[in-house]
């Protein structure tokens, strides 16, 4: 049976593109056949049509669904009206899972930019930067899930006396003996910080490459003159690199915040959101396949989608001023 | 133009060829495709093993291919699959809310189709055929028992201390009387470790269930898990309570709460054999026999650690067991997989699971020689033997239900001056899933 779906798989990566290619093969020529004024109006309607079809069925088509599934009730049977939406925001749990994600979204965005900042500006000043960044950038090439089994283990605690075979702990009883060790998953003032360093640690790489980047694009000339005017360091920093790097900032930036509200991996792992570490993900996932209650889950993912939304519109307006630059 | 004409036709062409491949495959599919059996379930590690081992027999008598497939996130893969329309043929199923959840939804095959039902009924139990009946109808083998609320110990300790350990008809006071020896000699008396992932909590539950039916009966235990009765009622709360006994006095519980929440309860039981050892008691279901043997293995049973019944409370209900077992569920109804799910419940199958993991036969004609040790063979005694047998509570419940009580015991591990927050947190799920 898995031969044939091996088969099938590898049939469908050969017959799309043909079909793509044999769909604007004919269209072409049909569209070559019509006045001039016709075709000049239908073509790109004609080569948008794979792209926009596609974008509907697997994208508009399911998102419009499950704003409707959200007015239903658990088996989306009866109409239920807000009351899912009432539930998100007056259930203690939910309250939790909200105030996490609000804590996730300004801890790891401050902290992704700032450490991926002051790296890139402090790379940027010696020999071995390409080293430097390459360990930071590394784990980005982890996967959340291998990240949060990683940290599961740096966190592991032992009762105090016993010995430390949780790097974390083992670190702080090092330097101070008298420390005593935490669980840091497990212990309501910790927890939520624990997890948001996992993210950070794995996120600062692509906030430190793209600043990295935009920080080669200013002009040495520029920073030259300033020194010469006699700015300092700091000066410089703040009058004319962060100006000019602001656009890349507001990227990565938007970036972050799209990818922490989708946070999901890491509590799943770790914690599956015990002790008040639950994020809106991991409540949609139970709702959804653990509870199956599609009126709650849909409106979970209402709620992320409308939240991501603003910060698309963001996204989106960046490029088009920067295209029309250009 | 000609170029263009050219293209379509090599595209033809290709099409044609592609088309040509597909028709082949499509008959490759009809004859060799329809003789494997997809099989889900939660199975790693050594489970997995027996299980390969368990349908090899039948794989070469009958030519049918078993594939396993194991997930940790059992639930959440079934409920997807299952809701794609591509459900397994045969799936080992979380639990037996699941099984009724599918069952009511038509999602399961009527197993008196499938199973020669004479030769069911000579082999399994009325308790367990009435587990898998839903609405009248069968829908799940119970097989791969374990008998829960166990009390392990480790016999030399008690022999260096010069006491006697416990027997199996002590009591709660007996318990406490034990533990403030053993904290006297600067031991812990309990070695508590509920971490398990997704699942985490769980461990818990299997106390406050053994504590519940000894104090309240099986009859309120029923209501219990059906939904009927308050989280908030004097007879849940009581159980809480008694468990915080040990849980909520850190003096009784090694490590502390915070050891006992991020311990995971395969590994739980270490403090017991360490040199010197810790703790004094662990509470654990019968399958952790193999994990302690697993991490020690040069521990022998009966000699190095050993097990007795869960302390009685009300003197009323002290002969009342707990268990559980894994529940299979037949998706697909062909002649294979009726040959496959045969096979499964026959005493030869279950005689596997006993063998090689020291499961539990829920199959009553499988010989007590093929367990592998002397304790094993007690525990499918008692079980063989036990008048009022309990399943697991949790596992009854609704999925949503067993997911707050699970993590309920985390909060209260944590912080139990919260008991009166999470009970009444509990019991707002109980009344929004059971309405």
């Amino acid at each position: 049976m898995h031969s044939n779906y091996f088969l099938i798989a590898v049939l469908a990566i050969a017959i799309i593109p043909l079909i793509i290619w044999a769909y604007l093969l004919v269209a072409e020529l049909l569209v070559s056949r019509t006045p001039q004024k016709v075709s000049r109006n239908l073509r790109p309607w004609l080569w948008l049509l794979p792209s926009l079809s596609l974008l509907f069925v697997f994208l508009v088509y399911p998102a419009l669904n499950t704003v409707y599934l959200s007015f239903l009730d658990a088996k989306s049977t009866n109409f239920v009206g807000l009351a899912n939406y009432l539930y998100i925001f007056t259930d203690s749990n939910m309250l939790i899972v909200l105030r996490n994600n609000v804590l996730w979204l300004v801890l790891f965005t401050l902290f992704c930019l700032f450490f991926g900042l002051l790296i890139a500006l402090l790379a940027d000043r010696v020999r071995y930067e390409s080293v430097a960044k390459a360990f930071v950038f590394l784990p980005m090439a982890i996967s959340f899930v291998a990240a949060g089994v990683i940290w599961k283990f740096m966190y592991e605690y032992r009762p105090a006396g016993s010995p430390q075979i949780g790097t974390v702990n083992a670190f702080f009883t090092a330097v101070n003996p008298s420390f005593e060790p935490k669980a840091w998953l497990f212990d309501r003032s910790t927890n939520n910080v624990a997890l948001i360093i996992v993210g950070i640690w794995m996120w600062t790489g692509f906030a430190m490459v793209i600043l990295s980047a935009g920080l080669k694009g200013i002009s040495e000339d520029l920073l030259e003159a300033a020194r010469i005017d006699g700015a300092g360091e700091f000066t410089i920093f703040f009058k004319i690199i962060l100006p000019l790097l602001l656009p890349t900032i507001t990227v990565v930036a938007t970036t972050l915040i799209i990818n922490v509200l989708k946070v999901f991996d890491i509590v799943y792992v770790m914690t599956n959101g015990n002790l008040g570490t639950e994020v809106i993900a991991n409540r949609m996932y139970k709702e959804m396949f653990n509870y199956r209650n599609y009126g709650r889950a849909s409106a979970i993912a209402t709620l992320l989608l409308l939240a991501i939304i603003p910060v698309m519109i963001m996204n989106i307006k960046r490029f088009n001023a920067e295209g029309s630059h250009e | 133009m000609k170029r263009l004409t050219m293209t379509i036709v090599m595209a033809v062409a290709v099409f044609g060829l592609v088309y040509a491949g597909g028709g082949t495959e499509k008959s490759a599919s009809s004859t060799g495709g329809q003789k494997t059996i997809n099989f889900l379930a939660v199975w790693g590690g050594q489970e997995a093993e027996v299980f390969k081992a368990m349908v090899k027999p039948f794989e070469e008598r009958t030519g049918i291919k078993v594939e396993l497939e194991a997930t940790r996130d059992l639930d959440a893969v079934i409920t997807t699959r299952v809701e794609a329309g591509n459900p397994p043929d045969v799936a080992g199923l979380p639990g037996p809310g699941k099984l009724v959840e599918l069952a009511k939804a038509g999602k399961l095959v009527d197993l008196s189709q499938v199973l020669d039902m004479a030769e069911f009924d000579k082999n399994y139990s009325k308790g367990w055929k009435d587990l898998g009946t839903v609405d009248g109808k069968l829908y799940g083998i119970f097989t791969k028992a374990a008998i829960k609320g166990l009390v392990w110990y480790n016999p030399k300790t008690f022999k260096s201390a010069g006491v006697n350990p416990p027997s199996n008809t002590w009591t709660w006071n007996d318990m406490m009387a034990y533990a403030k020896q053993a904290q006297d000699k600067g031991l812990a008396p309990w070695a508590i470790g509920v971490e398990s992932g997704a699942a985490s909590g769980w461990v818990g539950t299997d106390w406050l269930e053994n504590i519940f039916l000894r104090v309240n009966g099986p009859d309120k235990y029923k209501e219990w898990y059906e939904g009927k009765l308050a989280w908030t009622s004097p007879e849940v709360r009581k159980a809480w309570e008694i468990w915080g006994q040990i849980i909520a006095d850190p003096k009784m519980i090694y490590g502390g709460p915070n050891y006992v929440n991020s311990t995971n309860f395969g590994n739980a039981h270490e403090p017991l054999f360490t040199n010197p050892p810790k703790a004094l008691f662990h509470h654990q279901a019968s399958f952790i026999q193999s994990f302690i043997t697993n991490q020690f293995p040069n521990l022998k049973p009966v000699e190095d650690f050993d097990f007795v019944a869960f302390p009685s409370i009300d003197p009323k209900y002290a002969k009342a067991v707990e268990g559980a077992a894994d529940v299979i569920g037949v998706f697909k109804n062909t002649p294979e997989v009726r040959a496959f799910v045969n096979y499964l419940a026959s005493a030869e199958a279950q005689a596997y699971w006993a063998a090689g993991t020291g499961a539990l036969a829920t199959n009553k004609n499988v010989s007590l020689v093929f367990y592998p040790d002397a304790l094993t063979k007690r525990a499918a005694d008692i079980m063989n033997k036990a008048e009022i047998v309990v399943f697991d509570a949790s596992d009854m419940m609704k999925p949503e239900m067993n997911a707050a009580f699970w993590s309920a015991v985390v909060s209260y591990i944590e912080n139990p001056k919260n008991l009166d927050s999470i009970l009444a947190g509990l019991e707002k799920v109980r009344k929004d899933a059971y309405k």
